[in-house]
């Protein structure tokens, strides 16, 4: 059995979690206007604790992933169920993730490359990494993340002289009430994560000692999101103010195309756009492989045509089933009315039984 | 690990290799060398002769082939009628035998005509096509945007490369505002805050009090900005009103200011300058704002100061000269929010800046703001530190006649 180490958990944890997040989260601020940076801690610190919850169970049960988990707690019949859903909701909403990205190509640098191409390409490298196993995800996963972080944080830096003057001010302003109704729009983000972090469970280390380690990692890569994200709604609010900030689609790539430096360097965003497509592959790969477990763990696949069963649906889903901004209002519909329910219940369902259990065993 | 590569991936990696080098081949297709494209630089928009439609102005630079230097390029300049912006991209490719690329644009020139009518509709195309960058400069034509963009001007440059010129410039001077199109979007996405373009107009020789030897040559000049009210010029700023809402809007940089009292003229030159504002309760119990301007400057130029002064004597008329300069700015400054207060357009923000410091006050105001800002009270508290007037103390007069002798 593979296993990762607690960096590359780290690593893959908060690109996972950070994914291509930082490219929409501009436009839902909402109406928390002016104070949309925000909305970032409430939405994603709450990977937290039901990471916390799942890590748990892992010292009881090694070697399980959370479905398996949910059948010694719950029973057969009930995690069966919910591994179907799962399979269900995670197929959809990786394959709308990969849909997005192929739109932001296609809105942006490569407006008359053919979807094809993309998919052509992505799939190529979401099957490679799927064979190749988590562990070399996880070190894509080191090389990547680190490059999307400075890309970022280059971004950052570059466009601070198209800073307008006082956009931030006044603070809260209409109170912390529009902060918190824009922030339930985008809890969904750590959901996504939460779900990996079922599939992904068999592959920590899981000596007590590692256990722990894995908590304090789990803290550091929410916090690096949360900083991350955080910064890059901070900068559109600045540069562009909050009414420009939500009424565009992808902020972060009209900030790419801002960047000029001396008047000499300008058109540094299909560089940028590159970056983002590494951060792109590891959400969608790591999905790849959340389904791929899970379908084993439900229905004991494993073998290849499996995988290629699934990558064929994906590709009809792309394809056929959204386009455009309809995947964006898609995503966001799946995200808060499925993903979430469903991540909260599950968590807390099989993390609450288990609980129960134990102390009716020891009491 | 999770699978295996297949045998054959394995065992013929180079073969695999290659398979997925052919992928790339795509990136080469339909690849147009520099001497096929037509590098779009300036755009330039009018109103049609039909209603709805644009008059729309393409100036592009299209590179030299086979010339001794590789930077070379001629003007190609084209006005065609649309109903859309993108409409023009396709009349182009019709009459043109390159391609044309829009990501080179740096200048939007807005015809004083469609401008009075709206140029938010006509500017949508240039935020969605992702082609063009909001860092894309807008300005305002005295007359026809075409116009503008067909001066043969006097260096043989093209106009929209001049006009570019001017005010990639202006950080230096400060004699009129810069609009992108970013910033114009963002003001235009703030309540009751009007946005303004800089006014570009023809000159001869013998206007604007410019002259040069070649008569028949025109020069266009930057001067002056229009207030814009949802999208329609409301109105144009003088020269001063112009360069008091610079002031007000902190974006002077460095400029040349001239100050008069007394028989004396002097010069100064502004080498940083900052205005901050707060808002506060006056006298009367009435909410106000005080923008605070802190200046330092040097004197570049006196007239009609003909005492010779020892250095102490200098250094005590020198510190009596800020205030002279401070009523110079102040003057600009009053100008600007005068011709706001008289155009009901709060071009300078002040609403803005109320919500920034009193948000509750602001509340109060907002719904009828434009009518509370002709009463609104505005005060200034300009300081002025002139650090020095240049190499010598006395201007350049006999010792006979100063009486020094």
């Amino acid at each position: 059995m593979e296993r990762l180490s607690t960096h590359q958990f780290l690593v893959l944890s908060a690109a996972v979690l950070l994914g291509t997040t930082y490219l929409s989260v501009g436009s839902l601020i909402g109406e928390a206007g002016r104070d949309g940076w925000m909305i970032i801690f409430p939405a994603f610190i709450w990977a937290v604790p039901f990471g916390l919850m799942i890590l748990s169970l892992m010292a009881k049960y090694p070697g399980k992933d959370l479905i398996k988990i949910s059948e010694r707690v719950v029973g057969k019949g009930l995690s069966k169920g919910i591994g179907i859903i799962y399979i269900i909701l995670v197929t959809y909403y990786g394959s709308l993730l990969a849909g997005l990205e192929v739109d932001i190509f296609n809105r942006t640098v490569l407006p008359l490359m053919p979807r094809f191409v993309f998919l052509l390409g992505g799939g190529f490298l979401t099957f490679y990494l799927f064979y190749s196993g988590i562990e070399v995800l996880g070190r894509f996963a080191e090389v990547v993340f680190p490059i999307v972080t400075v890309g970022l944080i280059l971004m950052i830096i570059f466009i601070i002289p198209r800073f307008e003057e006082g956009e931030l001010f006044p603070i809260l302003a209409n109170g912390i009430q529009p902060v918190l109704s824009s922030s339930g729009k985008i809890v969904h983000f750590s959901a996504e994560y939460i779900l990996f972090l079922a599939g992904l469970l068999p592959f920590l280390p899981n000596k007590a000692s590692d256990i722990k380690n894995l908590k304090q990692k789990l803290y550091i890569a929410v916090s690096i999101v949360i900083i991350l994200n955080t910064l890059i709604v901070l900068i559109q609010i600045l540069t562009f103010g909050p009414f420009e900030t939500t009424r565009m689609s992808f902020g972060l790539l009209a900030l790419g195309k801002m960047i000029e430096i001396s008047r000499t360097l300008s058109g540094v965003e299909s560089i940028f756009n590159l970056f983002w497509l590494g951060g792109s592959t590891i959400k969608v790969a790591s999905y790849f492989f959340a389904v791929m477990w899970a379908m084993k763990s439900v229905f004991g696949f494993k073998s290849r045509k499996w995988s290629f069963l699934l990558g064929f649906i994906s590709y009809i889903i792309i394809q056929y089933v959204a386009r455009g901004l309809e995947i964006s209002t898609e995503l966001g519909f799946v995200g808060r009315y499925f993903l979430v329910p469903f991540t909260v219940l599950w968590v807390l369902m099989i993390w609450g039984v288990d609980k129960w259990k134990n102390r009716s065993q020891n009491g | 690990m999770e699978k295996s590569f297949p045998k054959w991936v394995r065992n013929y990696p180079l073969i695999v290799f290659v398979l997925v080098l052919l992928l790339l081949i795509e990136g080469c297709g339909g690849k147009k060398e520099v001497e096929q494209l037509g590098f779009i630089m300036g755009i330039g928009i009018d109103s049609g002769k039909d209603p709805g439609k644009y008059k729309v102005t393409c100036q592009l630079a299209l590179p030299k082939s086979g010339g001794g230097n590789g930077t070379e390029t001629e003007d190609w300049t084209i006005t065609s009628e649309v109903s859309t912006i993108s409409g023009v991209i396709e009349n182009i490719s019709q009459v043109l035998n390159k391609s044309s690329f829009a990501g080179t644009a740096r200048i939007i020139v807005l015809g004083e005509g469609l401008a009075r009518s709206d140029i938010n509709e006509a500017l949508d195309h240039f935020q969605r096509y992702y082609d063009f960058r909001r860092t894309i400069y807008l300005v305002l034509a005295r007359g026809e945007a075409k116009d503008i963009l067909e001066t043969q001007l006097r260096t043989k440059q093209l106009p929209a490369l001049d006009i570019l010129g001017t005010i990639q410039g202006q950080p230096t001077f400060s004699s009129f505002p810069v609009t992108r199109l970013g910033h114009y979007l963002t003001i235009l996405g703030r309540a009751n805050q009007n946005p303004v373009i800089p006014v570009v107009q023809k000159t001869k020789h013998g206007e604007k009090e410019i002259e040069y030897a070649d008569e028949k040559g025109e020069e266009l000049l930057v001067e002056g900005a229009g207030v814009f009210e949802n999208g329609k010029l409301v109105d144009c700023l003088c020269d001063e009103e112009t360069k008091g809402f610079m002031w007000l809007d902190n974006t002077v940089k460095n400029r040349f200011i001239n100050a008069e009292t007394e028989g004396l003229i002097l010069s100064a030159w502004v080498r940083k300058t900052s205005t901050k504002f707060k808002i506060e309760t006056n006298a009367d119990g009435k909410e106000g704002i005080t923008f605070q301007i802190k200046t330092k400057a040097s004197i570049d130029e006196i007239k009609g100061q003909q005492k010779s002064m020892n250095l102490e004597e200098w250094k005590a008329y020198t510190k009596s000269l800020e205030p002279v300069v401070a009523q110079a700015i102040e003057k600009e400054c009053r100008a600007a929010v005068d011709k706001s207060k008289a155009i009901h357009a709060d071009f300078i923000g002040i609403g803005r800046k109320v919500e920034q410091k009193d948000p509750k006050f602001w509340n109060q105001v907002k719904p009828d703001w434009l009518n509370q800002l002709a009463d609104f009270p505005v005060s200034y508290d300009i300081q002025v530190t002139l650090e020095h007037t240049g190499l010598p103390l006395n201007s350049p007069v006999s010792p006979q006649k100063s009486g020094q002798e």
